[in-house]
């Protein structure tokens, strides 16, 4: 399928797919137009095309709703999706599914192919006649602070859509096991979730279908979404062969998924330098499918309100069915959205009070012991902010020059973000860690490595509780193979670290006590009395498969903590805007109070993956669409704007030097939070800078040079 | 798909009248999207291999690549310039330089530099037994033909020549680019533009006055086009006011090829 390999070795799924050349290969017949109902005018005649195995279409495939979304049940996301929908509600939407024995095959089909379509004019699903798919109304405090010696400021701004741009596409394998299992080789950071959506979409019980997860290259949040997977189920159960599928870079980016495209307002209401009241109210396009825009829409609110300390917080969110491209999870989760229109309002409410950003931020960030779980019943379990950041703040400040001298059109932003640590009372992770008879250890999680360092982070996670030196002997893991168990909700919501490495923690530790004691065991009768676990080790595990005991040492642990303590990151950029648009970002300063370091080499990585990522959301990535919202203009890397290396400013990370009480790990999350203050901190640099708010995203050359144009007519000269 | 290594006229005629798309490089990496059934690959057409130069200029033949004209030219050379804009080094080692010409994108890179180089393109068309030159112009006639050869002379009426692009992201396609060719006699100066996406074609164009004036006139004349949007027009003549200001602190006034 590919002329070059991912990797030297079979890690990722298409280089698995690679060494199946026997499998059929599948494709889809897009939908020219939608919505609209397509027909296939010469399926027959394609079906007699040489090379051609299988074309299914709506009628013939199991016909069971169920939600791309992976998450765990009871799913929030409605089930409004079917293995192929017989109304076609985006453009790319397969109207078909197809198995042949070649690359050619299918693409004759494609060729030949005659699709008509009737376009469709009522609502997208008909459970939602206004297109609505869910409002969200939350609210705590009194319900009207006094409006005595207040002042109100409102802030409105607009998120655009951005794809996820993963290196490796969506790749799937489905075949049959010797038992007759579907076994199915997917790049997914949700394994389990896999299997339960295919079998939900195939209506068969989930012990039909294994999984095998492969190394993700690439995922952001893109690969929570189960949507290749079914495809290749069903043609396999159809043809009875094995069935591969690669998605094109094209087709990456017009029907997996993107970040939602929203409209924020937020309001507020001061009291001197006191917040009384702050209302966020969300409208967002969720694509024609809601897959995770009811939880992405709820995180708009829950992740960037309750940064500061209010009387009163409310928040309102609409989740619109919308044309277009199907919006989902992706890195931050609503984090970038909210944080875009609560930093932007912050900042707004500083320059009108003639206050600078920081102070004023010292003057209303929450508290150690504050509530982090706002709109939560009294009754259930609340989480509480566990770090005063103030002097994070301090020396993000004092790092990015605050208060320097400043040249013409420069400007310096702040803005702020947290996000949590895994899915707040709703994580799961089971690890099992053996030892080998050489001493080597063998690791089942349903973690998956999706470049983040799962493997080097849970390593030294389980060396540190076995108390041996990291790399003292050889791990193994077995990651994201159903057959293996190791249950894991999915490598999503910053998880890993901070659920699966307290699993492995758990999971180390009874080895430990099992080796300590097979120790005690040995010593008794053995020279080997007061020596070291590290330096007996390899003995101790040979002796338990072969010494007197005959007991080989396993551990196994679940985690499923109730806490999800929150990261946070503060930006700082330094930059200076032209007169004609041109903007020069010269430096970014990132505080960030992740915890205690577990793999710091991973740590720093995510830190600049994600501040790299929040400067494309923020000046150049943006997934358009025609003058109907519905078809993507720029799906190629030719003309999807990406940061370049050279575009990377000098960047410095602060590390709070704090440990997280809720884990004996000290460690919360760090994979998404250092994104979501990005935009919102260059908005800030540019009003400091030149002082015009730019409230949409992408911040454009373009866009920019119009309101500093905007501005000029409009500011006369005293 | 069949790949056609042509090596005669015939060969390279059979393919134009099956409408074969012509391979001069570079469109193989577009792999995504409609695949045809069969190419027809110049890079090994005997007629003009290599770099060939003498003192009146330089013979490109279809297997060079865009990298590999780079390391010929001079590093400051305008046309070095150019190409090391053009893409990342990845694609300009695979990209080859008559499949940059001949691929009718608007704003192709090397369109105006080579247009106010005076370039020729040698040809293969259904007409003639024997290949064909002319001068490098778009739109190119409706006829299909095949580049076999790009003659970029040495010698050039400008004194100096610029070139300026704009692009959405760093490694994204092109928006906008400009073409200037700078001369001078007395205190009478002539300025040559070719600005690509503006419109379907390259919008050319001659401005001649005292130096002071170039950049007015080109405003007017990019004013009176009529559909050019603030930004760009502004964008444009910031291009040109940086070629002016370019040329005015220039020590050494001579040709810059």
């Amino acid at each position: 399928m590919r002329m070059w390999p991912l990797s030297t070795y079979p890690r990722y799924a298409p280089d698995w797919l690679d060494l199946h050349p026997e499998a059929l290969i599948g494709g889809i017949l897009e939908a020219p137009a939608a919505p609209a109902r397509c027909a296939i005018d010469n399926l027959e005649e394609l079906r007699g095309l040489p090379g051609v195995e299988t074309i299914l279409t709506a009628s013939e495939v199991p016909c069971y709703p169920f939600t791309t979304a992976g998450q765990p049940e009871p799913e929030p996301s409605p089930y409004d999706t079917l293995i192929l929908n017989p109304l076609s509600r985006y453009p790319g939407e397969p109207v078909a599914l197809m198995a042949a024995s070649s690359l050619d095959a299918l693409y004759h089909i494609r060729q030949r192919a005659k699709i008509t379509y009737e376009p469709w004019y009522g609502p997208l699903h008909d459970q939602h006649p206004n297109n609505v798919a869910e409002a969200v109304h939350y609210s705590s405090g009194p319900a009207a602070p006094s409006e005595a010696d207040s002042e109100r400021f409102k802030t409105t701004i607009h998120v655009g859509r951005v794809s996820h741009m993963q290196l490796e596409p969506h790749a799937a394998m489905c075949s049959f096991d010797e038992e007759n299992r579907l076994v199915i080789i997917t790049t997914t950071q949700v394994p389990y979730h896999v299997r339960r959506i295919v079998a939900r979409a195939l209506n068969c019980p989930v012990s039909r279908i294994l999984v095998k997860a492969t190394d993700v290259g690439g995922g952001f949040g893109g690969k929570q979404e189960v949507i290749v997977e079914p495809w290749v189920a069903i043609l396999a159960v159809k043809t009875g062969k094995p069935v591969k599928m690669m998605l094109s870079r094209r087709q990456e980016f017009i029907l997996t998924r993107t970040r939602h495209a929203a409209t924020l307002t937020v309001e507020s209401q001061w009291h001197g330098r006191q917040i009384r009241e702050i209302a966020m109210s969300a409208d967002v396009e969720t694509g024609p499918y809601a897959s995770h825009g009811s939880t992405v829409a709820h995180n708009m609110g829950l992740k960037s309100l309750p940064l500061y300390r209010a009387e009163a917080y409310h928040f309102n969110a609409s989740v619109r069915y919308t044309p277009g491209p199907v919006a989902g999870a992706m890195r931050g989760y609503g984090g970038p959205q909210g944080a875009m229109a609560v930093e932007t309002h912050l900042n707004q409410v500083a320059a009108r009070k003639g206050l600078s950003p920081w102070c004023l931020r010292h003057k209303v960030l929450a508290q150690t012991g504050d509530a982090l779980d706002i709109f939560t019943a009294a009754s259930s379990f609340k989480r509480i902010h566990h770090t005063n950041l103030r002097n994070l703040l301090s020396r993000t400040r004092d790092a990015i020059g605050e208060g320097s001298p400043m040249a013409t059109g420069e400007g310096i932003g702040l803005a702020m973000s947290m996000q949590a640590s895994g899915v707040p009372g709703s994580e799961l992770a089971e690890v099992s860690i053996g030892v080998d008879e050489d001493g080597s250890l063998f690791v089942k999680t349903g973690a998956i490595d999706i470049g983040q360092g799962a493997r080097e982070t849970l390593s030294n996670i389980i060396y540190d509780a076995l108390q041996l030196p990291r790399g003292h002997v050889p791990i193994s893991f077995s990651m994201g193979q159903t057959q293996d168990f190791g249950f894991d909700y999915g490598t999503y919501a910053s998880s890993t670290t901070y659920v699966s490495g307290l699993a492995a923690y758990k999971a180390a530790g009874i080895v430990r006590r099992k080796m300590e004691s097979l120790a005690r065991s040995m010593m008794r009768h053995s020279e080997l009395k007061d020596t070291p676990l590290s330096e007996c080790w390899t003995a101790l595990a040979h002796s338990s498969f072969y010494g007197p005991r005959r007991h080989p040492v396993m551990g196994h642990a679940v985690a499923r903590p109730s806490d999800s303590p929150a990261p946070y990151a503060i930006a700082a950029v330094r930059l200076t805007v032209h007169d004609n648009g041109e903007l020069v970002i010269h430096h970014i300063v990132i505080g960030v109070d992740a915890g205690k370091p577990i793999n710091p080499r991973g740590f720093r990585g995510q830190i600049e993956g994600a501040v790299i990522q929040g400067l494309g959301y923020a000046l150049w990535e943006e997934l358009e669409l025609d003058h109907s919202d519905t078809h993507v203009l720029n799906p190629s890397l030719f003309d999807y704007a990406l940061p370049a290396p050279q575009d990377i400013p000098p960047l410095d990370i602060i590390m709070a030097q704090t440990e997280d009480p809720t884990t004996p790990l000290g460690a919360k999350s760090v994979g998404e939070v250092a994104l979501a203050p990005i935009a919102p901190a260059i908005v800030g640099a540019i009003f400091r800078a030149r002082g015009i708010w730019m409230r949409t995203l992408p911040i454009t050359r373009e866009k920019l040079w119009n309101a500093l144009m905007a501005q000029r007519e409009t500011v006369t000269p005293s | 798909m069949r790949w056609i290594e042509a090596h005669t006229i015939r060969q390279v005629q059979r393919c134009l009248s099956a409408n074969v798309p012509i391979v001069g490089g570079g469109s193989w990496l577009l792999s995504d999207g409609s695949v045809p059934e069969a190419v027809c690959d110049l890079r090994e057409y005997p007629w003009a291999q290599g770099i060939t130069g003498n003192e009146s200029g330089w013979m490109i033949g279809p297997d060079v690549t865009l990298s590999q004209w780079l390391q010929a030219l001079d590093s400051e050379n305008v046309i070095a310039e150019v190409i090391r804009k053009m893409g990342t080094p990845i694609f300009r080692r695979v990209a080859t330089v008559i499949g940059a010409v001949a691929n009718p994108q608007p704003v192709a890179d090397l369109y105006p530099v080579m247009r106010l180089l005076g370039a020729d393109i040698f040809y293969i068309d259904l007409h003639h037994d024997s290949i064909q030159h002319e001068k490098l112009m778009w739109p190119f006639r409706a006829n299909p033909r095949a580049l076999v050869g790009l003659w970029v002379p040495a010698s050039t009426p400008y004194r100096f020549i610029a070139f300026r692009k704009y692009t959405k992201g760093r490694l994204t396609r092109v928006l906008l680019n400009l073409g200037t060719g700078l001369a001078q006699q007395g205190d009478i100066m002539t300025a040559d533009f070719v600005i690509g996406g503006l419109s379907q074609w390259p919008y050319e164009d001659r401005v001649a006055g005292a130096s002071h004036s170039i950049s007015h006139q080109i405003s007017q004349r990019l004013r009176n086009q009529g559909n050019i949007t603030p930004f760009y027009q502004a964008l444009i003549m910031e291009m040109c006011d940086d070629v002016l200001n370019q040329w005015e602190h220039r020590a050494d006034r001579r040709s810059e090829l």
